[in-house]
């Protein structure tokens, strides 16, 4: 089934810089139903009130990280299927691996362009 | 040659971190005067260096944004063109300008780190003082409140040095293993 690209996004990053580009790549891509947050608690709290179909997220933020979110939402039972795209410039192995085991869905590093970005969802949905 | 005793190093070393606290306050002073918009209040609390590298990362945010603005213009032209080559190929340079913007992201990353560094060398540069007895500067950075460490504190080092980290290939296998 193609991925429905009318699906509400939520990405999250304390850059305002980096929101403006990954909403501008996801438009490129044909995905214009976004929302933003700046840190990992106030997306937390946007998840709890609206169904979101992917979280795309930074690691790196205060107070709550990227990898933090990641976490409460998989031991939500409302949330622990709920698609995760990593996208940060923490790049060690270790990071990958405890996002891995911590249920994230993808994992890009930065920096990245749009290509990138379609694959990796295209990976958790499919075709776009 | 004459070695010099302990307790005449110690006075000398001690000497020289009065000095060198008395430099960073005084620094910090000169800074604020320079940056007089901004008030005092917010400055007291970064180590000298910082507040010159907050400036950097304000500047680069600003600069990156109108560049993403004049992205915006470009696929509006783009859209009113009714040329599909022209088209694709403006949007195609607009998206181009757009994913290099992502340097702003990733240089305001290694900017914190080494605001961090800073912060830390002003803080055991002030415990130094203090443990040779000397008299710390009004405005020494102090040393922050034992804050309450993140779980996941030993996974944000952010960006790592070229060469080092995994690249995406290598990130793609690791998931998939």
């Amino acid at each position: 089934m193609p991925v429905n690209k009318m699906m509400p996004i939520l990405i999250v990053d304390d850059y305002k810089t980096m929101l403006r580009i990954v909403r501008g790549l996801l438009n490129q891509i044909g995905f214009n139903n976004i929302d933003e947050a700046t840190d990992g608690t106030t997306a937390h709290s946007m998840i709890q009130q609206k169904p979101y179909g992917l979280i795309i997220s930074d690691w790196n933020m205060e107070p709550m990280s990227g990898y933090e979110l990641l976490k409460k939402i998989r031991s939500d039972e409302k949330t622990k299927t709920l698609p995760f795209i990593m996208v940060t410039a923490e790049s060690k192995t270790d990071n990958v691996i405890a996002a891995k085991q911590a249920g994230v869905s993808n994992y890009i590093v930065k920096p990245f362009n749009a290509e990138t970005l379609k694959m990796k969802i295209e990976a958790v949905f499919g075709p776009i | 040659m004459s070695a010099t005793s302990p307790s005449k190093s110690n006075v000398v070393a001690a000497h020289e971190l009065q000095k060198l606290a008395e430099f960073i306050v005084q620094a910090r002073k000169e800074i604020i005067a320079i940056n007089a918009p901004k008030g005092e209040e917010q400055k007291k609390n970064l180590s000298i260096a910082a507040m010159e590298l907050d400036e950097v990362v304000q500047h680069t945010e600003q600069a990156t944004n109108k560049i993403m603005d004049k992205c915006d213009a470009i696929n509006r032209i783009a859209i009113a063109i009714n040329s599909p080559w022209a088209t694709k190929d403006l949007r195609d340079i607009s998206l181009s300008i757009l994913e290099a913007c992502s340097f702003q992201d990733i240089t305001g990353q290694r900017i914190r780190k080494v605001m961090r560094t800073l912060a830390e060398i002003e803080i055991r540069v002030a415990r130094l003082v203090a443990l040779f007895g000397g008299t710390m500067p009004d405005n020494m950075l102090a040393d922050p409140a034992t804050a309450k460490k993140r779980p996941d504190e030993h996974l944000m080092e952010g960006p790592q040095l070229r060469g080092q980290g995994a690249s995406q290939e290598d990130i793609d296998k690791l998931l998939e293993s």
